[in-house]
């Protein structure tokens, strides 16, 4: 039902869309930058890395004071990926990709594309040269050039059979048609995640999928559950969580069954962290934060109730990107 | 001149009579009127509404409320709100606001609200409904789901305190009813929330704070019937002193009676002409009765001195009298009168009423103390035991020695000393009184004490809510359906962003950052999708789900007011915050969307603080253009024109540094303080030069004239100084935090414009008419 009423918004959109294209305005210089929705967290290994809103990156190498990078764009910023402690990428809205190779206090602009009015909502880069950004309705872009070049793709392996089908029909009798039907007809691809051997997309819908080729071709797995995915991680041991919204999580052990863990607070995870042995965080909206240790879940609830997107440890404290900025707690040990 | 002083002497004198009678019956017949005159408040009255942010609120006010609110806090003493007493006395409290006249209905505010929703994701999409259920019973069950709801509506800080221990309820009030087209009565409806809300809903359980202007100018308005006993006080302390002053309890009734009746005429003036004393104006009474005993007691010092001198027909002392103070005592009033009518150049209401209220009390001293006195006392007989000092007596007395100590001010050797202490004070004056400051120094209503109830019930809000109460509207026109276009919104997006980024901002509030939340709620509630959607689909379909009751936009979106949380109201906060937003405003401003400044609490704070810094310097200007003119007439002399306004002006200087140590802010209530201490300060100088100038025109030396001048009226400037700074001084210990703050400046006034008169006047003289030492 939401599927098809975002595939008819998006008709209707890509009929209307009426954008002005200019060169994106820079951020704004921020006495509050720290204060502002933070999407993405890393620690390159030498500092503390956010993004956000307003085209709003701060880097800090203590996690107390904050500095504002110069960034090339506005739009809302929803993920960062380091490679080594140097060379850095973020995208966002307007499909905006921008990368820095001062470590982070500069960044330039790779790609933006206003028409498109699709956020980029994951990047991730395997090798120096070699990366991926992904999002809205199966967005899906890869670069073997450390981001030079972007190359669009569209992972129809994902498809249901049935709209396989539909779109092979359309591809031959109405390529405009076609073309509209593959900006909207995919999930939205919540993040991308390199584990030990494989590489991890989760969605919208449901979507678990993964790839083995380095992102060459993609499979879908077994559906577990109907709503959104957000959140993925896994560790050395083979363990894997996965989690999404309103508290739905699941997790598995080598590539068996996934199990889903019993849960009744209902927050939306938007990222998992490995905080110890058998320790996940699963940092989730209305400040609460789950603790998934030895099987067994606890929720913790942070005060002002805001949403935590993501998170580091740093320095043994839990420092977070949350919806009004950055917040540092006290790991307990 | 003389020509004029004689036909007026004939006239008033040769009909004695008529001029009793007259008096008379006028003094009944505004007599009456002054029994009716009401205490009077009003918001508007408050605000330069000719101020460009004002006319943008004026705009806006009908649709998007004014600054005029009212905040009610609720609060459960247990800490926790969650219990059926505490629903059943909130859903009075905002049935009973929704009630009371005059206030806007649609915009009573509360969880009990139509308006108050909440909205959550689910996986098909949106939940939502009222925060308080239609089928709502205050149990256990049904208060667990209001509270979830609360949590869901986001509402924590604003509607509930952030502890849950309290809940609000907020009203926004209309100056004039849309139906009966009356005018809002302000104190009526005060007492309204106390007698229909806080005393019938409190309980032991479960209190109510209630701040806003118009809790503010009821509490004011109570406390001003304490001023009445003050002025008793004050009243009946003269009445002792001048009684002492002149050993006769005739010549005592004099001054005292006339003053009165300035006073009894000023009142029934102003109700004739159909204005109410505002709660802050109701000091000005009192000042007209010490300006009147300041005139009379210099009219029965000069008929008392003539009678003991000549002990001839009373008739001719009163009529001498008169002959001698008119040209002074006129002078010295109508330079009053005519400051304070200067006023009225100020385009905000509660200070040209104060105008009005001020110059009328004063115009009409020339004619109860200056006419009447004289006149009333010819009619008596004085016996020879009037003591007022002739300055011949043969046994040196205290005020011998203290003439001769005054005297020597005019000796060069001391002359100086006197100027360059002045000058050391006036420059360490000047340097503090820089440092004033414009607007409300102190969070609260600086009016009333710290410990006052409202004050306290300020300090409770502001700090059981995260959101303050001190709000800046900055008003987005555009045009209609501007809200559907992308670069409008985020145009508007962006100066939100930077003005959040203010120090003294706690946050802000726009139709653009709501829906951005909203499409993040489309979007399963993922805030890696707050964004604006560029298309204008999307964007709909973000805006569409708010309504027009959230004060964000009007019915077709034409209208974005950007609504900012302030830290404070204090004026520096205001005026580096509007400086900034101003500069925003051009930034992001197009050809068909514009930012405009103003409107909120603190919109209408910056409008009035802008107002009342430019009138500062106009102000001063008038009336000290006002008392130049009339002595350069009067005297026909520029050295003696210096001579008074020198001293004049150092001692408002003196007073304007003296009010920042005090911490007294600029302001609509203070202003006009300003241009009265020039009034209550002229009197002195002129009485004493006057004296002075004759004697000096006949080329009496300097020393010689100002003893003279001393004998004459010195003792009544010290009197009167004296006895007035006692009176004022007694206010310290009043309820109302602003009578303190005033009676400490007037006592300051009355004494130093004294010493100003007696010390630095003579001494200026003594370095102006060199030639006239010897």
């Amino acid at each position: 039902m939401k599927y098809m009423l975002y595939a008819g918004l998006a008709i209707t959109a890509s009929l209307s869309t009426q954008s002005i294209a200019s060169e994106p305005l820079a951020a704004i210089t921020a006495t509050k930058a720290d204060k502002t929705l933070l999407t993405d967290i890393e620690f390159t290994g030498k500092q503390l890395v956010a993004v956000g809103k307003h085209g709003t990156i701060i880097t800090s190498v203590d996690a107390k004071d904050w500095q504002q990078a110069a960034v090339p764009s506005q739009v809302l910023l929803t993920a960062v990926t380091f490679n080594g402690s140097e060379r850095g990428w973020a995208c966002g809205h307007d499909a905006t990709i921008i990368n820095t190779t001062d470590g982070g206090a500069n960044w330039q602009l790779q790609q933006v594309n206003t028409q498109l009015d699709k956020p980029c909502l994951d990047i991730l880069f395997i090798t120096e040269q070699h990366g991926f950004a992904v999002g809205a309705y199966g967005m899906f872009y890869e670069t073997t050039d450390g981001g030079e070049n972007w190359q669009k793709r569209f992972l129809d392996s994902l498809l249901f059979a049935e709209d396989q089908e539909y779109l092979n029909d359309l591809k031959d009798s109405d390529p405009e048609a076609y073309e509209a039907e593959t900006a909207s007809i995919l999930p939205h691809f919540n993040r991308i995640v390199a584990t030990g051997n494989k590489l991890m997309l989760v969605g919208e819908m449901g979507l678990l999928a993964h790839s083995t080729d380095n992102g060459k071709s993609w499979q879908r797995d077994e559906e577990i559950y109907m709503g959104s995915f957000f959140a993925y991680a896994s560790d050395d041991h083979g363990e894997e969580v996965v989690a999404g919204l309103r508290g739905n999580i699941f997790s598995r052990q080598q590539e068996q069954q996934w199990r889903p863990i019993n849960n009744d607070k209902t927050a939306t995870v938007n990222s998992i962290i490995k905080a110890g042995e058998n320790h996940w965080l699963l940092l989730a909206n209305s400040g609460v934060i789950f603790h998934y240790i030895n099987n067994q879940l606890t929720v913790e609830q942070l005060p002002d109730g805001k949403a935590i997107l993501d998170a580091v440890i740093f320095d043994n404290q839990l420092v977070m990107a949350s919806e009004n900025g950055i917040k540092v707690k006290e790991m307990a040990e | 001149m003389h020509a004029i002083v004689e036909f007026l002497e004939k006239a008033v004198f040769r009909h004695r009579l008529l001029m009793v009678m007259s008096f008379i019956v006028i003094t009944c017949f505004l007599g009456f009127k002054a029994t009716q005159i009401q205490l009077d408040a009003s918001f508007n009255k408050n605000i330069p509404l000719n101020h460009d942010y004002m006319k943008v609120y004026l705009k806006h006010e009908k649709q998007f409320g004014g600054a005029n609110s009212i905040l009610i806090s609720v609060c459960d003493d247990s800490g926790d709100i969650f219990n059926p007493e505490f629903f059943t006395q909130l859903k009075a409290v905002h049935d009973q606001l929704y009630f009371i006249p005059g206030v806007n209905r649609p915009l009573v505010n509360s969880i009990f609200a139509p308006s108050a929703r909440f909205v959550e994701v689910v996986e098909d999409g949106f939940a939502g409904g009222p925060i308080i259920p239609a089928n709502f019973t205050a149990d256990k069950r049904g208060l667990a789901v209001v509270k979830e709801n609360i949590e869901k509506a986001k509402v924590v800080g604003r509607m509930i305190a952030s502890d849950y221990s309290c809940a609000m309820v907020t009203a926004q009030l209309m100056e004039t009813d849309p139906q009966t087209q009356e005018k809002l009565d302000t104190l009526a409806f005060a007492q309204k929330l106390e007698s229909e809300i806080r005393e019938p809903l409190s309980t032991d359980k479960v209190s109510i704070h209630i701040i806003g202007f118009a809790k503010m100018a009821g509490d004011i308005a109570e406390g001003a019937k304490g001023v009445v006993l003050f002025f008793a006080i004050a009243i009946a302390f003269t009445f002792v002193m001048v009684w002492l002053f002149c050993g006769s309890l005739k010549l005592t009734i004099l001054p005292i009676t006339c003053s009165i009746i300035a006073v009894v005429w000023q009142l029934g003036l102003l109700s004739s002409l159909g204005f109410g004393l505002d709660p802050m104006s109701i000091l000005v009474p009192f000042l007209v009765f010490a300006i009147g005993v300041s005139h009379g007691v210099q009219m029965i010092n000069a008929i008392g001195k003539k009678v003991a001198e000549q002990d001839s027909d009373t008739r001719l002392c009163c009529q001498a009298s008169f002959r001698a103070l008119l040209i002074p005592g006129g002078i010295a009033l109508l330079s009053d009168t005519v400051g304070f009518l200067t006023l009225l150049t100020i385009d905000i209401g509660i200070i040209r009423e104060l105008a009005i209220t001020a110059s009328l009390g004063v115009a009409v001293i020339i004619f109860t103390n200056l006419v009447l006195l004289p006149v009333w006392a010819s009619y008596m007989h004085f016996d020879s035991t009037v003591h007022i000092q002739s300055g011949n007596s043969d046994k040196p007395n205290m005020l011998d020695t203290l003439r001769d100590l005054l005297v020597k001010t005019t000796d060069p050797k001391w002359a100086k000393v006197i100027i360059a202490s002045t000058l050391v004070l006036f420059a360490l004056g000047y340097w503090q009184a820089g440092k004033m400051h414009i607007g409300d120094l102190h969070a609260g209503a600086p009016s009333l004490h710290q410990d006052a109830r409202y004050n306290q019930d300020t300090f409770l809000i502001s700090d059981k809510y995260t959101i303050s109460s001190d709000i800046l509207k900055v008003i987005v026109e555009a045009y209609p359906a501007a809200c559907t276009e992308h670069d409008v919104m985020e145009r508007i997006s962006r100066f939100q962003y930077k003005v959040e980024n203010l120090a003294g901002v706690q946050s802000a509030v726009t139709l653009s950052s709501v829906a951005q939340s909203v499409n993040a709620g489309y979007n399963e509630g993922n805030l890696k999708w707050q964004s604006l959607p560029r298309n204008t689909a999307s964007l709909v379909q973000s805006t569409a789900r708010v309504e027009t009751s959230t004060g964000l936009l009007n019915g077709d979106c034409s209208v974005m007011p950007v609504i900012i949380f302030l830290d404070d109201h204090k004026a520096q906060t205001i005026e580096h915050i509007i400086a900034s937003v101003k500069q925003f405003a051009i930034e992001e401003q197009t050809d068909t969307l514009h930012f405009k400044l103003a409107s909120g609490p603190v919109g209408v704070m910056a409008a009035t603080n802008e107002s009342v810094s430019a009138a500062q310097l106009p102000m001063m200007l008038y009336v000290y253009g006002a008392v130049i003119i009339l002595c350069l007439i009067s005297f026909k002399s520029v050295k003696a024109t210096i001579a008074v306004v020198l001293p004049l002006y150092i001692v408002s200087t003196l007073a304007q540094a003296l009010m920042v140590q005090l911490e007294i802010g600029l302001t609509v209530s203070t202003l006009p303080v300003i241009a009265l201490g020039v009034g209550i300060g002229v009197d002195y100088g002129i009485y004493i030069l006057s004296s002075m100038m004759g004697q000096l025109k006949q080329g009496v030396a300097l020393p010689v004239a100002y003893r003279n001048a001393l004998i004459e009226r010195g003792s009544a400037v010290l009197f009167t100084g004296i006895t007035l700074a006692i009176g004022v001084s007694t206010w310290i210990f009043s309820d109302l935090k602003f009578q303190v703050d005033m009676g400490i400046l007037l006592t300051f006034m009355f004494l130093v414009n004294m010493l100003g008169a007696v010390l630095l006047l003579p001494a200026i003289g003594s370095l102006l008419w060199t030639d006239q030492k010897k």
